[in-house]
């Protein structure tokens, strides 16, 4: 006997299409991952940003300063360069803006107040160094050397060409990396992003001393304007040709925030996860400020001799290395006070470092009792002791 | 170099009379500066007694402080020798590269009848591949900034390859013939 089974029309193609799933890339990508990091990793889990106030929120140096050349003037952890023993005038500073990209409240803000010109081997840059023990897992110097990618925002007034380049430090030869990105309209925010190839080349000094670091050029000399090149053994301070010079008019500015380095090869949004707070406390570790409020200010515990105050003190957090001690202000508003004598600094504190506590002795001109228990203070918010661990 | 100005620095001794600090000023701002390497401005004095010698201390300098300056100029003279001496190991681009082949086993074995012994194969490796030399000129239209309408000219010039290879052989050159021979022993 012939039994016959009928079934409705199947068509096979529509089927197949059916088994796609209602995914994006990104979501086949995930579903592609095969371990937890790799979806760690797609999804930019985690802290991901490894610029320390890449935003421009802390400056405890001050928020103005008229500068000259090398060195931290204002916002926390940025400085400026100046190579071949070039001088310039500009005005580095943090600026509250109103026209700001959203979700950033301050920019870096340098803003050239004398024309010059750039020659020779002369650079001046903004620059972002990092602790070598801060960027192991770049895997530099290995075939698993992960890509990197620096997306920020600026403005400038000078539309064109402007090289980046990170540098990688090694005793063994250092690397560096040279590119470049185009401010396409004047006095406006543009959001840039840049992917920095891996390096396989070199490793970096996996220290608490500088092992990377980014810089911003922004006028260079004809004798380093070179081609780009990828994680060569090359010279920092270079430029690309075609390089903006920002020093030749007086009022030209390039701003800058919500700069941002992470491992992979897409920018993500600016991670805001950080509190003020935790910010400040990250840029303690490389400067502190002590003082800067009130007229007694308390500084450090200790004793008199003659003319003299030694005392110990304890810094905000643990620095970096031992941190140099410098007054900023008037050194008179240092000073020490026992029982009934309140005694004025005449000189400069001498001050001995460990990366968490500071022995300080001064003297002045009024003579008090031996041993006598007395403490340190500053007695004006205009005067602060500054201690710096940067790189 | 950073353009750092250090004047005036002093070793500074503690009430047990222990050498803790050196103040010095730098830049216009006097600072206690820690005896530690990883410190920024410890490097800046090693390299201010380096470049000026005792110029920037008040009285002698201390003796382990020089040695500490000499160590790192030392360091990094051979550093600057290396990089040098790896520079002028690069062919030379107006040359060009000659290949270079080496026998080397290829893994397999035949046994020798006369030696009565297994015997590798060899065969020819390129171990160093050729590169031909590049024009040594080049042309380029040069237009006139006086007359925009004036047709270009044709101009042969050097090829700007060479230009560059010679200008960097001849500042490794430099540092390889500057440096001290017992840094040059050292490496």
């Amino acid at each position: 006997m012939t039994v016959k089974v009928s079934k409705p029309a199947v068509n096979l193609r529509e089927e197949l299409a059916d088994l796609k799933k209602p995914t994006g890339i990104a979501g086949e990508a995930m579903l592609r991952a095969e371990t937890p990091q790799e979806q760690f990793n797609l999804i930019g889990a985690g802290r991901r940003n490894l610029i320390i106030n890449g935003d421009m929120r802390i400056a405890q140096r001050g928020t103005s300063a008229n500068i000259t050349g090398y060195g931290y003037h204002t916002v926390d952890r940025w400085h400026t360069i100046a190579n071949s023993g070039m001088n310039y005038n500009v005005t580095m500073s943090q600026e509250l803006i109103a026209d700001a990209p959203f979700g950033f409240s301050h920019s870096l803000k340098l803003l050239t107040t004398s024309a010059q010109t750039t020659v020779s081997g002369e650079n001046y840059s903004l620059r972002y160094s990092i602790e070598g023990s801060d960027v192991r897992h770049l895997k530099y110097g290995t075939s698993n050397a992960e890509y990197i990618t620096l997306s920020f925002w600026v403005k400038s007034n000078k539309a064109g060409t402007y090289s980046l380049q990170p540098y990688a430090l090694n005793t063994a030869g250092n690397a560096s990396y040279l590119t470049s990105y185009t401010i396409t309209n004047p006095d406006t925010w543009e959001y840039k992003s840049v992917v920095i190839e891996p390096n396989t080349k070199r490793s970096i000094n996996y220290t608490d001393t500088t092992g990377f670091f980014i810089d911003f050029n922004l006028d260079s000399g004809p004798d380093d304007i070179v081609s780009p090149y990828n994680w060569a053994v090359a010279g920092a301070a270079r430029a690309v040709e075609g390089q903006v010079r920002l020093l030749d008019t007086v009022n030209n500015y390039f701003e800058i925030t919500g700069v941002q380095l992470e491992v992979g090869k897409v920018a993500t949004p600016f991670e805001h996860a950080r509190s003020y707070g935790e910010e400040l406390a990250l840029c303690q570790r490389y400067f502190q400020v002590l003082g800067g409020s009130g007229t007694n200010y308390t500084l450090a515990a200790g004793f008199t001799s003659g003319t003299s105050f030694f005392g110990y003190g304890k810094l905000i957090k643990t620095m970096r290395v031992s941190p140099t001690f410098s007054v900023s202000g008037t050194v008179s508003d240092f000073g020490y006070t026992h029982v009934a004598v309140a005694a004025a600094a005449s000189a400069t504190p001498y001050v001995t470092t460990t990366p968490d506590t500071y022995f300080m002795q001064f003297g002045s001109s009024t003579s008090t009792t031996n041993n006598a228990g007395a403490y340190a203070r500053i007695t004006s918010p205009g005067t602060s002791a500054h201690f710096d661990a940067e790189l | 170099m950073d353009n750092v100005n250090i004047t005036t620095a002093q070793y500074i001794t503690d009430t047990g009379g222990d050498t803790n600090c050196i103040q010095a000023t730098i830049d216009g701002t006097e600072m206690s500066v820690p005896l530690d390497p990883a410190n920024r401005h410890y490097q800046e004095v090693l390299d201010a007694i380096i470049e000026q010698g005792s110029d920037c201390f008040d009285g002698d300098i201390p003796e382990e402080l020089q040695a500490a300056a000499d160590e790192k100029q030392f360091n990094q003279q051979l550093a600057d020798y290396r990089v040098a001496v790896a520079r002028l190991a690069q062919y030379v681009v107006a040359e060009g590269r000659n290949q270079v082949t080496e026998m080397q086993p290829t893994g397999e074995q035949v046994f020798n009848e006369e030696t009565m012994e297994m015997e590798d194969v060899m065969h020819d490796v390129i171990t160093v591949t050729a590169i031909e030399p590049v024009e040594p000129t080049v042309t380029r239209m040069v237009y006139s900034e006086d007359d925009p309408m004036a047709e270009p000219v044709e101009e042969t010039i050097e090829n700007p390859l060479i230009t560059t290879d010679v200008a960097e052989r001849a500042e490794a050159q430099a540092v390889v013939d500057g440096t001290p021979q017992e840094v040059k022993d050292a490496d």
